[in-house]
């Protein structure tokens, strides 16, 4: 193996860890270093698309070689604040994760290891051995990597008529040229590593997004109060979602990696709302910011986090009536004949009655479509998902009191209402329709806010004590930002 | 005596529920009352070529489009009394695709197809009342094989096989039974759909869902517990944990053996190739070679050269433009609407496709143009020769 491919895996880390770590340094509950070098993982390969979106345009070959080292020193950096600052802020004892009891559960623990390991290594073996073969995959989210890096260097991509118009520029252009860029970068980045386009070992970065997630979920489950044998069931439960799997297996399309931003977004949001550590609350905006970078629908990740977010820093009795505020203009707005809406990645969203106009996609009609016999089967019959959505809502019957009582479960509940929402709207009002009644963009698109289900879950599944211990210091809650909490 | 009852409810229902959903018809015997048993030997090679070999066929070969085909005729065999298939081959090769094709004395024209998954090394089964064209009076039954559609090189999937032989039974409760566990643990190839929905990778009638009947069977442990154990509160919980966790474990076995089952046709075809071998080993190898031919005719035109493909459908002419990249591609069907406003000397690519000679608009907007061929022949194998056919555009003058 290549010593730059193993650069390529092992920087990201480095750079995004430090930041994680720093984040987290206040207050160590245990998961700490799980949930630091899986999410660093992740946002150090964002960070290191984006440089090489803004610094490697001229040599897509030697992306990785040339931007290694900056990004390595940008990662000490994170690391050594992230050391000095637990160093200042340490108190032993504070709050330790819930150990582990008994003979069984350990037993347990190491049984569900094995069986993610053996998960994630079949998927691996697959996604390393096969050219790419998804649709969307080759037609629209390699085609501009592929390109830079059997050019050399990177041209930009038009629309069809501006290609056309101009025959000396030096522009590209495909159906899907408006696409983010933040994935074909990251692919440069891997095929960067491994000398050149080699479909297999850039595909293998989706085994790390989902290894990654599932190590980042752990680590902040463990925070969050969860025993380890409940964390790592979890994990278990996620990573052997055959929709997921087929995912990585198949490497290629965007939503994975829309669901595993948006799903690390949720877990620091989560850990903010818990802890009230500044550090979570930004790394929790920067990952949000990433969604419209990834995919377009990550705007409207990205729309329905920042209100869950802004929501939750009012204080509580202005919440309802903010919220209630929200709706009635939505209502007037849709009365006086429309209203737009300012959409980072998709511009300025024009939203009617009976239409919606997107100016990066389109408009899209709205008119009552029956597509629930299509969804239900999807959902509950066709092995995608396993048995979630028969336990999701068994959990929260069963968990209602914590829901109804502990803010940072009512807060999350929201933030799934609002994007089911979203879901219904998009495969019941619009001619999406389609994607659910012939079974091809509704699944991916329900992957996407899975993690968030997961975190949902996992709030729901925490120890009473836990959830007491939060709740007593849940009130007035946009005072945290300002005034961190310290435990104990 | 709490737990034996709850025992005996729980594998009743268990069994009821297991019966429905393989659509047993619950006035039918255990075993087939008929059956008709058809040798390997029996099928003669419509498509390839095979021989006899202790009452098996072995298939040796394909015909020229990689595709075989192995048939008997049945002589006034009617539809509604043989529903279910089982079927046997040994030595059957991952990468093959196996199809059921039968013919009715209705519509002997009308050849009908139905997917089957991997047979593997044992016996499988099919139920093939849930098959709409299956009615009427069956003439003839065959087994038809092509390379895994979009995954396999056409010219890579064969390798020889023996054709066991089949079976046709009567409706029975073994016969249902086996025909869903087939349907359930079946070996399915990967396809385009594998990443937006599974279980709908082809057209083939599934059976009942295995996620609803797992759900279903954890839902009846615990009612049962809830009402014959006396199981609450906490108790019940453990035991509601319990049987969802062994219901998704089940289905995550099955799911896993797939997942090593697609894992395995996939190491057939590609382990121990370096990269440069394995980026040769696609399923759509007729248009990676057409993309060689298209940078052959091409090699001598300037890098930045605007270039249009189009092809017969939408798949091929994006798989042509990912196969050429890094030129300088777009799919024509894009510029379309741009009609004669294509820049002077950009090149028009077609493949698979005869537009550029019986469209009217195509062959107003190639009027000036002029056709180019590769630098090393001296003729193109005739006007209208060639899977390849490339126009360099110019404008009415």
């Amino acid at each position: 193996m290549r010593t730059e491919y193993l650069l390529a895996w092992l920087v990201p880390i480095v750079v995004g860890g430090g930041f994680c770590w720093l984040a987290g340094a206040r207050q160590r509950r245990g998961g700490e270093v799980a949930s630091a070098i899986g999410m660093g993982w992740i946002g150090g390969v964002f960070i290191a698309a984006f440089a090489l979106h803004r610094f490697a345009r001229a040599d897509t070959v030697h992306a990785l070689a040339n931007a290694w080292p900056w990004l390595a020193a940008l990662g000490a950096l994170g690391w050594g604040a992230g050391i000095a600052s637990g160093l200042r802020a340490r108190s032993p004892g504070a709050d330790r994760a819930m150990p582990e009891r008994g003979a069984w559960a350990r037993l347990l623990w190491w049984v569900l290891l094995a069986l993610i390991l053996t998960r994630l290594l079949l998927l691996a073996d697959e996604a390393s051995l096969r050219p790419l073969f998804p649709w969307d995959a080759w037609s629209a989210w390699a085609v501009k990597s592929k390109t830079w890096m059997l050019l050399g260097h990177a041209e930009p991509y038009v629309s069809i008529s501006r290609w056309l118009a101009n025959p000396v520029a030096p522009t590209r252009s495909m159906a899907t040229w408006n696409y983010p860029e933040l994935l074909p970068w990251l692919q440069v980045w891997f095929a960067s590593g491994a000398g050149g386009w080699n479909e297999p070992l850039v595909n293998l970065a989706w085994c790390g997004a989902l290894a990654a997630f599932a190590l980042a979920a752990y680590g902040y489950w463990r925070n969050f109060g969860l025993r380890p044998s409940l964390a790592i069931a979890l994990v278990y439960l996620l990573v052997s979602l055959p929709l997921i799997d087929a995912h990585v297996a198949l490497a290629g399309y965007a939503d994975l990696w829309v669901a595993v931003a948006l799903g690390l977004a949720t877990l620091a949001w989560t850990r903010w709302m818990l802890h009230r550590e500044r550090g979570q609350w930004l790394l929790a905006v920067a990952f949000a910011l990433c969604l419209p970078a990834i995919k377009h629908e990550g705007a409207i990740w990205l729309l329905a986090f920042s209100v869950v977010v802004a929501l939750d820093l009012l204080p509580s009795h202005w919440r309802r009536i903010v919220a209630a505020a929200i709706v009635l203009l939505i209502i007037v707005g849709l009365l006086l004949g429309g209203f737009v809406l300012p959409m980072l990645g998709l511009g300025w969203v024009h939203v009617a009655w009976g239409s919606v106009s997107i100016p990066t996609i389109g408009r899209f009609d709205l008119a009552w479509h029956p597509v629930g016999g299509a969804m239900l089967a999807s959902l509950f019959t066709l092995p995608n998902w396993h048995l979630l959505w028969y336990l999701l809502p068994l959990l929260v019957a069963l968990r209602w009191r914590a829901l109804v009582r502990d803010h940072v479960a009512r807060m999350l509940c929201l933030f799934l209402l609002l994007q089911l929402a979203f879901l219904f709207v998009l495969f019941f009002f619009t001619d999406a329709a389609a994607w659910a009644n012939d079974f091809t963009s509704a699944n991916r698109l329900i992957l996407q806010i899975v993690p968030c289900v997961f975190v949902f879950a996992a709030v729901l599944l925490r120890e009473g004590g836990a959830a007491r211990a939060f709740r007593s210091r849940a009130s007035g809650i946009s005072r945290g930002l300002l005034r961190p909490i310290s435990p104990a | 005596m709490k737990r034996a009852l709850f025992a005996l409810a729980l594998a009743a229902s268990w069994l009821l529920l297991l019966a429905w959903a393989a659509g047993v018809d619950w006035h039918s015997p255990l075993t087939p009352a008929t059956q008709r048993m058809l040798a390997g030997s029996q099928f003669t090679s419509v498509f390839g070529q095979g021989s006899m070999r202790d009452g098996r066929l072995h298939v040796e070969s394909t015909a020229e489009d990689f595709s075989s085909l192995q048939s008997v005729g049945l002589p006034n065999l009617d539809a509604r009394e043989f529903a279910i298939l089982r079927y046997r081959f040994a030595d059957f090769p991952r990468t093959l695709e196996l199809s059921l094709v039968f013919r009715t004395a209705e519509a002997p024209e009308d050849v009908q197809t139905i997917s089957l998954p991997w047979p593997g090394t044992g016996e499988s089964s099919f139920d093939l009342s849930r098959v709409d064209k299956w009615r009427g009076t069956i003439v003839e039954i065959g087994f038809a094989q092509f390379a895994t559609g979009q995954v396999v090189p056409p010219e890579l999937g064969f390798r020889p096989f023996d054709l066991v032989g089949a079976q046709l039974w009567s409706p029975s409760w073994r016969g249902d039974i086996g025909a869903l566990m087939t349907d359930w643990l079946g070996a399915w190839p990967w396809s385009q759909r594998s990443v937006h929905a599974l279980g709908r990778e082809g057209d083939t009638p599934r059976a009942q869902s295995a996620v609803l009947v797992a759900a279903l069977a954890a839902g009846l442990a615990i009612a049962w517990a809830a009402l014959l154990l006396g199981l609450r509160g906490q108790r019940l919980l453990a035991a509601t944990v319990v049987c969802v966790a062994l219901a998704w474990v089940a289905l995550d076995v099955r799911w896993q053996a797939g997942l090593v089952q697609r894992l395995l046709a996939t190491r057939t075809l590609y382990a121990g190739l370096d990269w440069p071998q394995r980026s040769r080993i696609v399923g759509d190898s007729d248009i990676l070679q057409a993309a060689d031919e298209v940078r052959q005719i091409l090699q001598d035109e300037p890098a930045n050269s605007r270039i249009l493909v189009d092809a017969g459908s939408g798949y091929e002419w994006l798989r042509l433009a990912w196969h050429l990249l890094p030129l300088n591609v777009a799919g024509y069907p894009l510029a379309r609407v741009f009609g004669a406003s294509l820049p002077e000397n950009c090149l028009l690519v077609f493949y698979d496709n005869d537009t550029w000679r019986t469209d009217p608009d195509i062959r107003k907007l190639l009027a000036n143009s002029q056709r180019v061929t590769s630098a090393a022949s001296i003729h193109t194998s005739g006007f209208e020769g060639g899977r390849v056919v490339v126009f360099r555009f110019h404008h009415a003058h």
